[in-house]
């Protein structure tokens, strides 16, 4: 007599199959995007910039596949060109954030006593500031542009970083290993770079990729807002605040593609962390 | 003498003592266990003597040295095995990584020759060439806790301190490490300092024996005077409740 | 008290627990493989059964089984039996029926046992209270366990909280806990493992004395022979998935005839006068799923042949080694 309990978890291998798919999806799409922002202006059909009112607000055609914005330029040119500074940005954040997050975590969890404590204050105040309001106050102080958001988000996430790096930290320190490495003689410089800090590694990772979901998302609000580039840059966050008024003349396209595309690449992004946080 | 403890006393926290007054030595190439329950603050002791903790009071000599030396020269004179054979190694590193680290730390060979040496050094624990290029997660609890013991012979010390370094295996294991550890300090002439709770295992690698309890030494003396005609009442109670044939278990041990 | 079986164990009438070739399989990237090869074993009323192995010989998991607690992936084969009905037949009502009355579970830490959050008293009377017994009456049963078995102060412990105790108080507690829903039988994995030497004598000697007492079957999972020998009237010795040998614990010393339960009981560092050295198996302890398809045991085994490897010897007459067949 041979009976099978009733489970979800009957057919694992058909459940990471299933997972699987989701996630591949998700990484393709990250990866097109990451290329399409390397060779944009190889890939674009049009001049990103180049101005033609005769031709503004041109439906879909196969010269332009999405058509023209209010000065006639090509959406789908600037999309492809939007790419670049729309990822750089939140790369530089995450990179940033996640290289002062991470150091000062390990150095709080490694060193601990009253330095572990400043510097857990200092964060936890960091962290009472919304990241977006921070960001826009920089913006406001020190001008609009690519850099002042981008340092500004970079501060705001360095908490939200180091907070998970420094308990993940203080967990990897409890375990008996490093106090072998210790009872070896080795200095904690040693212990910290060559041991730590690479198990630490994988869940870094993690946390920056889904970081740069939400980094993407504030850049593109402080681009809508009008305090990150400034036109005719092209950028996503910037073309749907441009699009706003087309929208009330009937074209929505520019707005909507923009929009589109973030959604798009937050999703996939965020989709192919949660699954390497699974792991 | 490899090791000399006199007087040694510490206090955590301000206010709890676990470890108090207590003096204990081993001599070139002997063997001591330091016997006790929970609380009973062998561990401690242990700890101190490895460098991982400070003693409030009392001295510690090792290899007639005074220990405030480095870490590094310290670490030449004593090393330690810890109980948790699936933590106690950095699960990145294979087995050649983390001997080698090692020998280059602490030793002045070159490559090759630390490679030969990373050779002799399974050969000792009873491992082999196949395990070199290994990870930890592919090894079994004894086989990683083989690891852990030639990493701490690799720098050729004095004294290996063993923190319960049994006690998480499985019987047929257990033997089979205990009986490395008999062959280990034979072939190398090492001390052993032997932190356990279970009294039935310091037979076979141990030579002497202190018995602590709450912070102090209730006994000491030779295993067999210790284990065979225990005077202690602790000691008395403690080798009474080990299993073993014909034993039946009693409410509040009384049994002598 | 027990009508115990000669030899043998196969469809033994009348036991209250019955574990009839049970087989567990769990899912592996190579296919279902064994955790449980045929496990058969029957344990009768006010009986204490011995389950002895190392990690991965499936003791655990054989305990679990009495309860419906295996893997959600796992393929179950053979059946478990409790006074005759087999446990996979029950329903979801069943099954709490036989978890909150029949049997009792104790396991290796009392600390993850215990709600951490509520006192001594609410997890003592938690099963007399869930039957419909008034809360002075559920009370009253929990104190007098608790005396019964050495605690003192008991007023007080029930007002305590888990942390406030020591981990064999606890442990005791949890063991008072098991008794008081008047079970036919108490499954202990472990269940003084994670204890001091002196505080396990005390809670083994506490356990057998009530189960004695009340007449409660025993099934007693542990990884040391000599302790469950001492509470147990028979031995099971499990190597990966597979009962190798039952035999009455009294003469578990003189009678082992199955080369790992020599093994095991050489391994012991009191088996041999200081000095010498201790015999050891080769190897380390295989789970059912890693074992050779023959006897289990024949990659360790000092003294097997060429037909160990091939053939699966039966239990017989206690012991499943075909060196020991007539």
């Amino acid at each position: 007599m041979t009976l099978a309990l009733a489970s979800p978890l009957r057919f694992p291998a058909r459940r990471l199959a299933a997972l699987g798919w989701a996630t591949t999806v998700a990484g393709v799409i990250c990866a097109l995007v990451v290329l399409v922002a390397v060779f944009a202006p190889w890939i674009a059909p049009h001049d990103p910039n180049a101005v033609d009112p005769l031709n503004a607000f041109a439906p879909f055609s196969a010269a332009h596949p999405l058509g023209t914005d209010d000065l006639g330029r090509d959406l789908l040119s600037r999309l492809i060109l939007g790419s670049r500074t729309s990822l750089a940005g939140p790369l530089v954040v995450i990179v940033v954030s996640g290289a002062v997050g991470t150091a000062l975590a390990v150095s709080a969890a490694w060193i601990g006593g009253w330095f572990d404590a400043a510097v857990s204050r200092v964060l936890d105040i960091l962290f009472a500031f919304p990241g977006l309001v921070l960001a826009i106050t920089v913006a406001a102080l020190f001008g609009a542009g690519f850099l002042a958001p981008v340092v500004a988000l970079s501060l705001a996430y360095v908490p939200i970083i180091a907070r998970v790096m420094r308990a993940a930290a203080l967990r990897e320190r409890s375990l008996p290993y490093v106090e072998a490495l210790r009872v070896q003689g080795f200095s904690g410089w040693h212990i910290c770079r060559r041991h730590l800090l690479p198990n630490l590694a994988p869940l870094l990772v993690v946390q920056a990729a889904i970081s740069f979901g939400y980094a993407m998302i504030d850049l593109a609000s402080i681009s809508f807002l009008g305090l990150g580039l400034q036109p005719p840059a092209a950028d996503w966050g910037l073309m749907i605040a441009n699009g706003q008024p087309s929208i009330l003349a009937g074209f929505p396209q520019q707005s909507i593609a923009a929009a589109v595309a973030v959604v798009i690449t937050v999703v996939a992004f965020t989709v192919v962390a949660e699954r390497m946080a699974a792991r | 003498m490899i090791l000399e403890v006199t007087d040694l006393r510490k206090v955590f926290r301000g206010d709890f003592v676990a470890v108090d007054g207590v003096s204990f030595a081993v001599p070139v190439g002997g063997s001591l266990a330091i016997v006790g329950e929970s609380g009973s603050g062998k561990t401690t002791c242990a700890r101190i003597v490895a460098g991982l903790e400070r003693a409030t009071s009392g001295t510690i000599q090792l290899d007639g040295l005074d220990v405030k030396s480095d870490r590094r020269a310290r670490a030449r004179v004593v090393q330690m095995v810890f109980q948790d054979p699936y933590q106690s190694l950095d699960r990145r590193q294979t087995v050649s990584a983390c001997l080698d680290e090692v020998l280059a730390f602490h030793t002045g060979l070159g490559r090759a020759e630390r490679r030969s040496r990373i050779g002799e050094l399974l050969e000792l624990v009873g491992l082999d060439q196949r395990h070199a290029g290994v990870l930890p997660r592919q090894l079994s609890g004894g086989q990683r806790q083989r690891v852990a013991i030639a990493r701490a012979l690799a720098p050729s010390p004095r004294l290996l301190i063993l923190d319960e370094a049994v006690a998480a295996l499985d019987v047929s294991i257990q033997a089979q490490i205990l009986n490395l550890l008999v062959d280990a300090r034979a072939a190398t002439g090492v001390g052993y300092l032997f932190i356990t709770h279970d009294l039935s295992v310091v037979r076979h690698v141990c030579d002497e024996v202190i018995v602590m309890r709450r912070g102090r030494v209730v006994e000491s003396g030779a295993v067999e005077k210790v284990l065979d005609a225990p005077t202690a009442d602790y000691t008395k109670k403690l080798v009474g409740s080990i299993p073993r044939p014909g034993w039946v278990p009693a409410r509040g041990g009384t049994r002598a | 008290m027990s009508a115990r079986p000669v030899d043998g164990d196969d469809g033994a009438m009348g036991a209250l627990l019955e574990f009839d070739h049970l087989r567990v399989e769990v899912p592996t990237p190579v296919g279902p493989r064994p955790v449980l090869r045929s496990v058969s074993l029957s344990l009768f009323a006010g009986e204490a059964v011995g389950l002895v192995g190392e990690s991965g010989s499936g003791k655990s998991m054989t305990a679990r089984s009495v309860l419906g607690m295996l893997p959600g992936a796992a393929t179950i084969g053979g059946a478990v039996r409790f006074r005759g009905t087999d446990i996979s037949t029950l329903d979801a009502t069943g099954l709490r029926r036989l978890r909150s009355r029949d049997v009792a579970m104790v396991f290796q830490d009392p600390r993850a046992t215990v709600n951490p959050v509520r006192t001594i008293g609410d997890f003592l009377t938690e099963v007399l209270r869930e039957r419909g017994m008034s809360r002075s009456a559920a009370v009253a049963v929990g104190a007098g366990i608790l005396a019964d078995i050495g605690v003192d102060d008991v007023p007080r412990r029930l007002k305590q909280r888990p942390y406030e105790l020591s981990g064999g108080l606890l442990q005791r507690v949890v063991i008072a806990a098991a008794l008081a829903g008047e079970p036919a039988l108490i499954l202990a994995d472990e269940p003084t493992t994670a204890l001091d030497v002196t505080t396990q004598e005390e809670v083994v000697a506490i356990l057998d004395e009530q189960r004695r007492q009340r007449g409660t079957a025993l099934l007693f999972i542990s990884h040391d022979l000599e302790l469950a020998t001492a509470v147990c009237d028979r031995i099971a010795v499990m190597y990966a998935g597979e009962i190798v040998e039952i035999l009455p614990a009294k003469s578990l010393h003189e009678d082992a005839r199955h080369p790992y339960t020599k093994a095991l009981l050489r391994a012991r560092p009191g088996s041999v006068p200081p000095g010498e050295r201790l015999q050891t198996v080769p190897g380390t302890p295989q789970s059912g799923i890693e074992a050779p398809s023959g006897c289990v045991f024949a990659d360790r085994c000092p003294v097997a042949e060429a037909d160990c490897r091939t053939t699966v010897p039966l239990l017989v007459g206690g012991v499943a080694c075909h060196l020991e067949v007539p």
